[in-house]
């Protein structure tokens, strides 16, 4: 009688710590067919315990190991338990759950096997954590996790659809022109060209020859026709970098252009149709330059239909892993190289970098450190002498203005190549590939001391 | 018209999804005749959907199934009837006598109106405590 009673108690606690746990259970006979079930079960899978019991697991469960990797199957093969084996299952709601398993054999008190017992986890939660850790944003080249590059990249399929103007602003290095060429590949537009200049890089006169072309005669030396910019990139994509920086004479010229989608080529008399979508960037900010004047308000209005800001590198962190490994990937294929990744410690002291040349200063780096490592880790000595400096360095020109901060990177990236092509100036140039007359203005201006020796100079023979 | 049945040895297998075998069958007047098992190899949701169009199927009659291969088989104008349970030939007998909707072929859970009866029932029941085993 005791006996009786004792086991009464047993298998009541045992019901009510099995009711009242989050991990699903339930378990199966030897046919397969679900003996108990318990609450969690039902919470998780979304089938009451009356509708289960009696069914094959299967029909209940409908995971994806069911068929081919059904870890109670193995269990009762082999006779032992097997932990955590993770997967998902489907709702009636067609959901996917995933879950993680463990299973074990049910045997009778003299080792008989009675079947198996399944212990399941909603892992929802822990796998939508996980997802949010690895989240990227990914569109064409462009890859993020940073919450500042979800908005770019989620809404870059309707931009690049939509056929209007983009101005796109950020500083420099941020990835402008990759942004303008996937809005071009991700456009009806992709199979006509895409044309990219930079428009603050030539003189207005050369600019307006360069983007509407010349008829022969037009000026000098103009012996035949010449199409511009305009012409080759019909039914395509003209990216006008540096927008911020054409004069306003010509801020006018491109106005009409793009109110009246025509244009005249230098020396001519007729106008041309172009069908050329425009896609404009600048490191400036074009609202300030409005406001002062110095950029007309009805241009501003005609190539700011969509604005997109891409943040600087030092405003989304979280991307500097993502865009190493992106970068040791590249110059691995490019270089046919096998780097397998890089150092904590160097890892360290990029984070710690403002890095004023956002996105491209970052790619140099890595391709720095490619010359100095054919293979293992990047580590702090392959790094250029510019990173090597400490953080109380760093907080110091974390203070400094943008163009302080590129002035640093310039003295630095121009000091590095001379050494490294032992002061010969006409190597560094090659080497930073610019002409030698550009590095000895720069010279110039940056105030960088050159040794004596510069590189040409034989040593003597003792 | 072609009809295909994800198997899995001689019942409905428990998950679209990841079925590896698939039943192809022709439906017309005269009923419905088996033509043949294929194997899937795919991986992908396409992969399947183009595996299911190679070979013309208009009808596809399977076990649990995710949305996203359920959105993207009938975006291909394939009609999907998901949750069946059963043997196959049972299923086929079913189907080509309109029989399909009969509860002895439904997962359980996916029955019309059990859902929410179910969550209604569970609401009522918080609390208490049950005999599980029925071992």
């Amino acid at each position: 009688m005791k006996k009786e009673k004792a086991d009464f108690i047993t298998e009541n606690v045992t019901t009510l710590i099995l009711e009242s746990i989050s991990d699903g259970v339930f378990t199966i006979n030897n046919s397969w067919r679900i003996t108990s079930f318990n609450r969690a079960a039902e919470l998780i899978t979304g089938i009451s315990r009356d509708e289960a019991i009696g069914r094959h697991c299967w029909e209940v469960f409908r995971s994806n190991m069911c068929e081919a990797d059904c870890a109670l199957r193995k269990t009762m093969a082999e006779g032992r338990a097997f932990v955590d084996s993770a997967g998902y299952i489907v709702n009636s709601d067609m959901r996917e759950i995933p879950i993680v398993v463990c299973t074990s054999v049910l045997t009778d008190s003299r080792g008989k096997m009675l079947g198996g017992v399944e212990t399941f986890r909603d892992n929802s939660q822990v796998e939508e954590l996980r997802r949010k850790l690895n989240a990227r944003f990914q569109a064409e080249e462009i890859i993020s996790r940073s919450p500042a590059m979800e908005d770019i990249i989620r809404n870059l399929p309707e931009t690049a659809e939509s056929d209007s103007s983009v101005l796109i602003q950020g500083e420099t290095g941020t990835g402008k022109e990759l942004l303008a060429r996937a809005i071009h590949r991700m456009s009806h537009r992709h199979q006509k060209p895409f044309v990219a200049i930079n428009c603050g890089a030539l003189p207005n006169s050369l600019l307006e020859s360069e983007l509407f072309g010349y008829r022969a005669g037009a000026f000098t030396h103009a012996v035949k026709d010449k199409p511009g910019l305009f012409a080759m990139a019909e039914g395509g994509t003209l990216f006008l970098d540096e927008i911020g920086d054409i004069s306003p004479g010509f801020q006018v010229r491109l106005l009409r252009v793009l109110q009246e989608k025509s244009y005249q080529p230098l020396g001519g008399t007729k106008s041309l149709k172009t069908d050329v979508r425009i896609v404009t960037a600048s490191n400036k900010n074009i609202d300030t330059q409005v406001a002062d004047g110095s950029f007309r308000m009805d241009l501003f209005y005609r190539i700011n239909v969509v604005k997109m800001t891409l943040p600087p590198l030092r405003e989304r962190l979280e991307d500097i892993g993502l865009l190493v490994d992106h970068f040791i990937r590249h110059f691995n294929l490019l270089q046919g190289k096998s780097i397998t990744g890089i150092s904590s410690d160097a890892m360290k002291q990029i984070m710690r970098h403002p890095f004023p040349g956002n996105i491209r200063e970052l790619e140099n780096m890595i391709e720095h450190a490619f010359i100095h490592r054919r293979q293992g880790d990047i580590q702090t000595t392959d790094l250029p002498p510019s990173f090597e400096a400490g953080s109380e360095d760093v907080e110091i020109r974390r203070s400094d203005t943008s163009k302080t901060r590129l002035k640093h990177v310039e003295v630095g990236v121009i000091e590095e190549a001379l050494r490294r092509n032992g002061y010969n100036r006409l190597a560094a140039a090659r080497d930073l590939g610019i002409h030698k007359s550009t590095l000895f203005r720069k010279l110039k201006s940056l105030g960088i001391q050159l040794p004596k020796i510069d590189g040409r100079t034989k040593p003597l023979k003792p | 018209m072609k009809l295909a049945i994800t198997v899995w040895e001689d019942r409905i297998s428990p998950l679209c999804d990841t079925a590896r075998s698939l039943l192809i069958a022709e439906v017309d007047r005269k009923g419905v005749r088996e033509e043949g098992r294929i194997t899937i190899e795919a991986d992908t949701p396409a992969a399947r959907v183009s595996k299911l169009m190679s070979h013309g199927v208009d009808i596809l009659i399977c076990g649990a199934i995710t949305e996203s291969l359920s959105v993207l088989m009938k975006r291909h104008a394939i009609q999907v009837i998901p949750f069946v349970k059963g043997s196959v030939n049972s299923v086929l007998d079913a189907f080509s006598r309109q029989k399909l909707k009969n509860s002895e072929f439904q997962m359980p859970g996916c029955g019309s109106g059990r859902k929410r009866h179910f969550r209604r029932r569970l609401g009522n029941r918080r609390g208490r405590s049950q005999n599980l085993f029925n071992l």
